[in-house]
C-alpha cells in the first residue's frame, strides 16, 4: 500500500519529467513492469495534457458523438452507471454549442472525437471522473481503484466504434494486423522518413518513439 | 503533482460554469490570415533551426491508430553536430541515440545494436531547397493564432493539401525556439489521423554530449546489426512509373536486405523512395512468393497506410503517410519494363 502510493508519486514525477538518473531509470523500468503501473504512467499523461492544454477534455464540439456513446454506454453495460462528469459534459448545452469558425477547419471534425479516441486508448473518460471522485474519498484508496477499473470496461469496449472510418481501407482501419514482414517494411520505410520536411528532426522523433510501440 | 493536479482537474470537470469560460478564454484566436506571413519554407526552416541550436529534453507522446506511444527525449547541439537519445517508455524497451545522420538503436530484450545511417536527415536544408517549390504548389498555409504547448506559447499553423492526394497538417511551433512541439496529420474530412506532440519540455537542460557520446559507443555485448543497402536506380532494376502520381518525385532507390521473417531469413527487396516535400511513399517490390504474400490489401495505422498488390511475378508494398487512394495511384502507374 505504501510503496503502491510511493510508486505513484514516482511515476507522476516521470510524467512531470522531474526524475533524473537512478530514480528515472528505475520509474522506467517499473512502468513497464506492470499494467498497474502503465495506466498509472497514462493517466497522468493524460492529467498533465488536460491541465497543460486549459481545456477541459471534451470540447463537446460533437454532441452526437457523446450522446451515441453515452447511449452504447447504457446498453452494453447496464450494471453500470455512467459517470456523473461523462453526463454534466454531455448534458451541458452550453458546450454542445459547436463554434464554427467560418468554414475554417481549425477544429477538426474530430478534435474532440480524437481526443475521445486517445481518452479510450489512454485510461478513458471515466478514468477521469473517477480521478476527481477520488479526491473526495481520499488517493490510494482501494475502492477507488477498482472503480477505475471498472469504469475503463466499457469504454475500451467502444474503442473500434470510436475508431475513425476511411472508405476503401477495410472495416477496421485501424487495426494493422501484425505481420513481422510488414513490420519490417515499415521499419525500413520509416528509415527514410526524413525524405519529409517536416518528418525532418521532429519526425526522427516520432518514428523513434513510435516505432514498435505495443500492439 | 497527485493531489494538485486531481483538485485542478475536478474543478476543471466539476465547475462547468467556469470550464465554459475556459473553453472560451482558451480556444485560439483563430485568426485566419490567408496571406501567411511567412511562406512554407520560411517556417519550416525556422523548425529545423531549432533543432540545430537548441538543446531539450523532453517526453514525447505519440498518438494514432489507436495506440499511444511515448518516448523521454534528450537533444542537445553544438552547432556543428546534433545528438538526440530517445528513450521508450512504452512497448518493448529500447534506446536510439542519434548523432547527425548515424542512428543506434539498442534492443535490450534481443541484445542487438541496429545501427542505421539516415542519409536524410543530414540532408535537409538541400532537400527542403529542392522540395519548397512542390511544397509551396501542393500546401497551402494558414496561420492560426497561438495556443499554449507542454507550457510554451505556440504559433499554431496549417497546412492544407490542395488536392486529396496527400494529408493535411497542423503544426505547433514554439514562439521564442522555433521548435515543432505538436503535429497533427490530418485526413481530406480534417479529421486527425495521428498526433505526436511533447507534453513536457525543458529548454537549455544540462544535457551532455560527451554523456551521450559515451552511452552512445557502449555498445558492449550487443550484436551490432547493419542493414545491407545498395544504392541503385528503379531503371537499372527494370521498373518505371509510367504514370507520374503528382507532386510525388522520385527521391532514392535502393536494393536492401528486409528482414523478412522470425527466423532473421533476409529477401533482397528494391524500395523506391518518393516524396512531395512533406509526406513520403515507399515502393516495396520483391519477388512473389505464394506461401508468404497473401491477397492484395490495404490497411492503416494512424498516418501511414499500406497497400499490397501482385504483379506477375512480382508482390509490391505501398507504404507511405498519404491517402489509400495515393498508393492505389502509385501501384496503378508501376509497370515492369523487362
Amino acid at each position: 500500500m505504501q510503496e503502491a502510493a510511493k510508486n505513484r508519486e514516482l511515476i507522476s514525477a516521470l510524467a512531470d519529467g522531474q526524475l533524473r538518473d537512478e530514480d528515472f531509470a528505475r520509474t522506467v523500468e517499473g512502468v513497464t513492469q506492470t499494467e498497474d503501473a502503465r495506466l498509472t504512467w497514462r493517466t497522468y499523461h493524460l492529467v498533465g495534457d488536460v491541465l497543460r492544454s486549459g481545456e477541459p477534455v471534451v470540447s463537446a464540439r460533437d454532441a452526437d458523438f457523446l450522446q451515441s456513446l453515452k447511449l452504447r454506454l447504457q446498453q452494453e453495460t447496464p450494471q453500470l452507471r455512467p459517470v456523473a462528469a461523462t453526463e454534466l459534459i454531455a448534458n451541458d448545452p452550453g458546450m454542445t454549442g459547436a463554434r464554427v469558425k467560418n468554414g475554417s477547419k481549425y477544429w477538426s471534425a474530430n478534435d474532440g472525437r480524437f481526443r475521445w479516441k486517445m481518452l479510450a486508448g489512454l485510461a478513458s473518460l471515466s478514468t477521469v471522473a473517477v480521478i476527481g471522485w477520488q479526491i473526495v474519498s481520499g488517493w490510494g484508496d482501494l475502492s477507488g481503484a477498482r472503480q477505475l477499473a471498472l469504469a475503463q470496461v466499457p469504454v475500451q469496449a467502444l474503442q473500434p466504434e470510436v475508431g475513425l472510418t476511411q472508405p476503401g481501407v477495410g472495416a477496421e482501419p485501424q487495426r494493422m494486423i501484425r505481420d513481422p514482414q510488414l513490420d519490417a517494411l515499415l521499419a525500413a520505410h520509416k528509415q527514410f522518413g526524413g525524405t519529409s520536411a517536416l518528418q525532418g528532426p521532429a519526425g526522427f522523433l516520432r518514428n523513434a518513439t513510435f516505432e514498435g510501440g505495443a500492439p | 503533482m497527485s493531489r494538485y493536479i486531481a483538485g485542478l482537474l475536478l474543478m476543471a470537470l466539476g465547475a462547468t460554469a467556469m470550464a465554459q469560460t475556459t473553453i472560451t478564454a482558451a480556444a485560439p484566436a483563430a485568426v485566419d490570415r490567408p496571406i501567411a506571413e511567412r511562406s512554407v519554407g520560411d517556417w519550416l526552416r525556422r523548425m529545423h533551426d531549432a533543432s540545430r541550436r537548441r538543446a531539450y529534453v523532453g517526453t514525447f507522446v505519440v498518438a494514432g491508430g489507436g495506440r499511444l506511444s511515448s518516448a523521454r527525449i534528450w537533444h542537445v547541439c553544438d552547432g556543428t553536430q546534433q545528438m538526440e537519445r530517445v528513450e521508450s517508455l512504452t512497448g518493448a524497451p529500447r534506446s536510439t541515440f542519434r548523432r547527425n545522420d548515424q542512428v543506434l538503436t539498442f534492443l535490450p530484450e534481443s541484445r542487438v545494436v541496429l545501427a542505421e545511417k539516415r542519409e536524410s536527415l543530414g540532408l535537409f536544408p538541400q532537400l527542403l531547397q529542392a522540395n519548397s517549390a512542390a511544397i509551396a504548389q501542393y500546401y497551402r498555409v494558414h496561420e492560426f493564432g497561438s495556443e499554449r504547448v507542454a507550457g510554451f506559447e505556440a504559433d499554431v499553423l496549417e497546412l492544407q493539401p490542395v488536392d486529396s492526394l496527400r494529408f493535411g497538417y497542423r503544426v505547433w511551433i514554439e514562439k521564442d525556439t522555433g521548435l515543432m512541439v505538436k503535429l497533427q496529420t490530418l485526413n481530406g474530412r480534417g479529421q486527425v489521423l495521428e498526433q505526436a506532440a511533447f507534453s513536457d519540455l525543458q529548454f537549455e537542460a544540462p544535457v551532455s554530449m560527451t554523456k551521450l557520446a559515451q552511452m552512445m559507443r557502449h555498445t558492449e555485448g550487443y550484436k551490432l546489426e547493419k542493414p545491407e543497402m545498395r544504392k541503385t536506380t528503379a531503371e537499372a532494376e527494370g521498373w518505371v512509373l509510367k504514370q507520374v502520381v503528382p507532386g510525388f518525385q522520385p527521391m532514392s532507390c535502393y536494393q536492401r536486405s528486409v528482414k523478412g521473417s522470425a527466423q532473421s531469413q533476409h529477401e533482397h527487396t528494391l524500395q523506391w523512395i518518393f516524396s512531395d516535400g512533406l509526406a513520403s511513399v515507399s515502393l516495396f517490390i520483391e519477388p512473389f512468393v505464394a506461401r508468404r504474400h497473401g491477397q492484395p490489401a490495404s490497411q492503416a495505422m494512424g498516418a501511414t497506410h499500406t497497400l499490397t498488390r501482385r504483379f506477375g511475378d512480382w508482390w509490391l508494398t505501398a507504404v507511405g503517410e498519404v491517402p489509400t487512394e495515393t498508393l492505389a495511384a502509385f501501384a496503378q502507374g508501376l509497370e515492369r519494363q523487362k
